[in-house]
């Protein structure tokens, strides 16, 4: 089930409805539990009782290691190893075939040859990924290994941990969450206050303009370009991989901002995943700020463990590699993803000692900071000639043609206005994200913004509504 | 009192759904949607209009009638030339609409026949790509079904795609063909789609504060009734228009004027096809809900042993040529299935001689004459008793 659907919509206001009438805190978990578990099977039966048994697995595992200080280890690892099994044989088992093709020009290696014997004797075109099995993998694995590491005092139950995992608006594309991000909230009485339908009504509003205004609109402007790089010029091929930067942005904090507004209608906080990021003054603040809950389970589960910065100089920046280029290739199971992590790790290793000795002088001077927030945005869109190209070679045209001026067509001024409009509003966006906590509740004026925001929301909808396309994070 | 209820954080955030919700069924009340509809929309006129058609198709309850199902290439036909060619006896109601699809055809063929408990005497159907592609449906959705409709037929989860690219056609028209029931027709996607539009009006028509400016702008008109010219705002004019062709539509049975055709210039053809393509059918797939349902007329036919003419329409080189490159030009894994069905007569028209065209996909009008007799001599030649005057 997609957020801008009218099932969406339906499920959402039964679901609140029915939530709100209930009294006990047990069985408003249970409604939670019930709707996030239909809202997975809209999508598939058979992945929905794959995804409920592995949350349950994880669970008993939780308990063993939790429990008996024996066999904690074995456990741990087993738990471990079945998740991360579970994501390779489903996301990463094409990327083998090709590593391997690549490597013995086997034909039997190949997608394609694959993909004809499933059609050929079960209609299936591909193998099929599971529905953000990306961000529960990493949520599940959040929450074992602080088990394991003795961090979650609280004993949650099976059906908090249910709800934790499968919770329906951070279920597709988070953000992910940590124990400490949600367990506490059940402590307490589930209450809807005005300040949490405010926020939540604001929050999906200005996600779906995002969304549906921009994210969705940008998409027929910049992806021939993509697909085509040496038909355009430099500069064309540059203003794409800017308006990709600006349709990831919209697409993905419009469904981060949906996802917490449907949370707060429900009486919950879910942390948020964007802080302004485009104010990033250098790339390695941009990643504290962008889809911050994967830049911090990279962090807290990969680069610390891996030695952190407390190594060698040498170590510490092939961690810094190594973790991006994980991250790069937790996206999506192609040679792009690895090489956009990859591209990402290097240049914050050339970060540490050419910028970052100068970072608190460029955030006292305006200037150098306008310098920073041009540098950091431009090295971020450039990122995604990698990250947006169907393969590598598309990314090579591209990058030829930005840096050496390649000549070709070149956008229409329309195009050009909507690109650097859309800009000027994604800006205006982030420093909204920037200045949140400062905005003071006032019911009856807010009120009347949110109604009158909700009748251009609608208008929206109706006049761009039938082309939008699916949420880019939908698919890792 | 009440502004403590009011006051409650449930209630204030019910309220502000339902006046959001509220206020967008404004352009619900005719007076006001008279004005926002875009006078250019010609599409949501010829739709809504074949519920006016289906209202005056049942006081023939007595008489005998076939059945024109097409899109706006079929909205040309005659009643009349095809009374001359067929059965003047039977009436012949045109239900054809811009890009009607298969889907289109079945909902008035089921709704009809069910209406009336009459099975037509025959069927003239337009097949070709474009009328089993993916845009078919969605013009259709806001403008036709009813929500019963869309319930009754809803595939809540099929394991055929809901589009099929041409290489996997022939594989995926073998099984639509081969199980009798087990698709029920739209995909979760289409639904989803019709109910948004069904309950959010500005989405159903696509309300646009530039588009009901243009409305406001004047024109010249002459008025029959005053015997002058008066200046009218466009959206009055697209009004008078409108009326004038339901009356219209008492006299033609449907059949869509000539006036609403564009005439392209014959050098502007070749880039008209490209710029059509766009809308009517993108690329090399066809929509599995179309070839489902296209199953389901060709059940119901032959159930109730309805002759079913299909025929395929002429288009231009230029258009023909881009479902030539899409391999989808001749259908032929399809076309192999209707010699299961004893019912049906299919008719390639793309040979006849008159080769004039208002546009890439549109038959000049003046070919229509040459394209009824066309199909009615071939479908006469298979079958000789058709009807009572063959």
């Amino acid at each position: 089930m997609r957020f801008i659907t009218f099932g969406y919509l339906i499920f959402f206001v039964l679901v609140f409805l029915l939530y709100w009438q209930i009294k006990k805190k047990r069985h408003k978990l249970l409604l939670i539990a019930l709707a996030s578990s239909l809202f997975y099977s809209s999508w598939s039966i058979p992945f929905f009782f794959h995804f409920a048994l592995l949350v349950i697995l994880n669970y008993l595992f939780s308990l063993g290691i939790r429990s008996n200080t024996n066999h904690k280890k074995i456990y741990f690892i087993i738990i471990v190893l079945i998740d991360i099994f579970n994501l390779i044989f489903f996301k990463y088992f094409y990327l083998l075939f090709q590593f391997l093709y690549d490597f013995t020009k086997i034909e039997l290696f190949q997608k394609q040859v694959l993909n004809n014997f499933l059609f050929e004797h079960f209609y299936q075109e591909s193998i099929v990924l599971p529905l953000a099995i990306s961000f529960y993998t990493f949520q599940l694995l959040a929450y074992i290994i602080d088990c394991y590491n003795e961090k979650i005092q609280r004993r949650d139950s099976l059906l908090e941990f249910y709800v934790f995992i499968l919770f329906f608006p951070q279920l597709v594309a988070g953000p992910i969450m940590r124990h400490s991000d949600f367990f506490f909230q059940l402590d307490s009485e589930l209450r809807l206050t005005h300040e949490k339908v405010i926020k939540g009504y604001y929050l999906i509003f200005i996600g779906l303009i995002k969304k549906v205004f921009i994210a969705d609109n940008l998409i027929n402007t910049i992806q021939p370009v993509f697909l085509d790089p040496l038909e355009y010029n430099g500069l064309t091929n540059f203003l794409s991989a800017v308006g990709y930067a600006i349709r990831v942005y919209a697409d993905f904090s419009g469904y981060t901002d949906i996802a917490r507004g449907s949370a707060y209608l429900l009486g919950f906080h879910i942390p948020e995943n964007f802080d302004g990021p485009f104010f990033s003054t250098t790339i390695s603040e941009f990643w504290r700020r962008w889809h911050v809950t994967l830049s911090s389970w990279l962090r807290d589960y990969i680069y610390i463990p891996l030695g952190g910065n407390k190594i060698s100089k040498f170590r510490t920046s092939l961690n810094l590699i190594i973790t991006f280029t994980l991250g790069g290739l937790w996206h999506g199971a192609n040679y792009t993803y690895i090489v956009w992590g990859f591209f990402y790790g290097v240049l914050l290793v050339l970060e540490k000692p050419f910028v970052r000795p100068f970072e608190e002088m460029i955030q006292k001077h305006s200037f150098l900071r306008f310098i920073g927030i041009l540098y950091t945005f431009l090295f971020f869109s450039i990122g995604f000639c990698f990250f947006n190209a169907p393969n590598l070679e598309n990314s090579y045209y591209m990058l030829k043609q930005i840096f050496l001026g390649g000549s070709g067509n070149s956008f229409h001024k329309d195009h050009f206005i909507q690109i650097i409009g859309f800009m000027f509003i994604v800006f205006v966006f982030n420093y909204i994200q920037s200045v949140k906590n400062k905005l003071v509740i006032n019911l009856k004026r807010d009120y009347w913004i949110l109604f009158l925001l909700g009748l251009f929301v609608v208008w929206l909808l109706g006049n761009y509504a039938p082309q939008t396309q699916s949420f880019i994070y939908f698919q890792f | 009192m009440l502004k403590k209820i009011i006051q409650k954080p449930f209630i204030s955030t019910i309220l502000l759904a339902l006046l959001i919700f509220l206020m967008d069924k404004i352009f619900l009340i005719p007076s006001i949607k008279k004005f926002v509809l875009y006078y250019k929309k010609v599409e949501i006129f010829f739709y809504e209009s074949r519920f006016e058609l289906f209202e005056y198709l049942k006081t023939f309850r007595d008489k005998e009638y076939a059945l024109i199902l097409g899109s706006s290439r079929s909205g040309m036909f005659s009643y009349k030339e095809f009374q001359q060619e067929m059965d003047k006896e039977t009436s012949i109601f045109n239900f054809s609409a811009p890009l009607a699809g298969t889907s289109y055809y079945y909902y008035w063929l089921e709704k009809i026949y069910s209406s009336l408990q009459k099975k037509p005497q025959w069927i003239l159907m337009e097949l070709d790509a474009i009328n089993l592609g993916s845009p078919s449906i969605y013009i259709s959705l806001p403008y036709s079904y009813e929500p019963q409709f869309m319930l009754r037929y809803m595939d809540f989860s099929r394991d055929v795609p809901q589009n099929i690219s041409q290489e996997k056609l022939k594989k995926y028209i073998d099984l639509i063909f081969s199980k009798n029931g087990l698709f029920k027709g739209f995909s979760a996607d289409e639904v989803d789609t019709y109910f948004m539009k069904y309950f959010f009006i500005i989405n159903r028509y696509n309300i646009h504060p530039n588009k009901i400016f243009e409305n406001f702008k004047k024109i010249d008109y002459f008025d029959e009734t005053k015997n002058t010219i008066i200046k009218i705002p466009l959206y009055e004019f697209a009004h008078r228009i409108k009326l004038k062709n339901l009356e219209n539509f008492k006299h033609t049975l449907g059949g869509i004027p000539v006036e609403f055709y564009t005439q392209i210039p014959e050098k502007d053809l070749s880039i008209d096809a490209q710029r059509n393509f766009l809308r009517l059918l993108p690329s090399p797939e066809l929509s599995s809900t179309q070839l489902i349902f296209l199953k389901k007329i060709l059940d119901l036919t032959h159930q109730q042993n309805i002759t079913l003419i299909i025929y395929k329409p002429p288009m231009t080189v230029y258009a023909n040529q881009i479902l030539k490159t899409y391999r989808l030009y001749d259908l032929e894994d399809l076309t192999e299935q209707f010699k299961k069905y004893h019912n049906i007569i299919y008719i390639d028209t793309t040979s006849i001689s008159c080769k004039k065209f208002s546009d890439s996909v549109h038959l000049s009008p003046e070919c229509y004459k040459e394209l009824t007799k066309f199909i009615s001599t071939y479908a006469k030649k298979k079958v000789p008793n058709l009807s009572k005057s063959f």
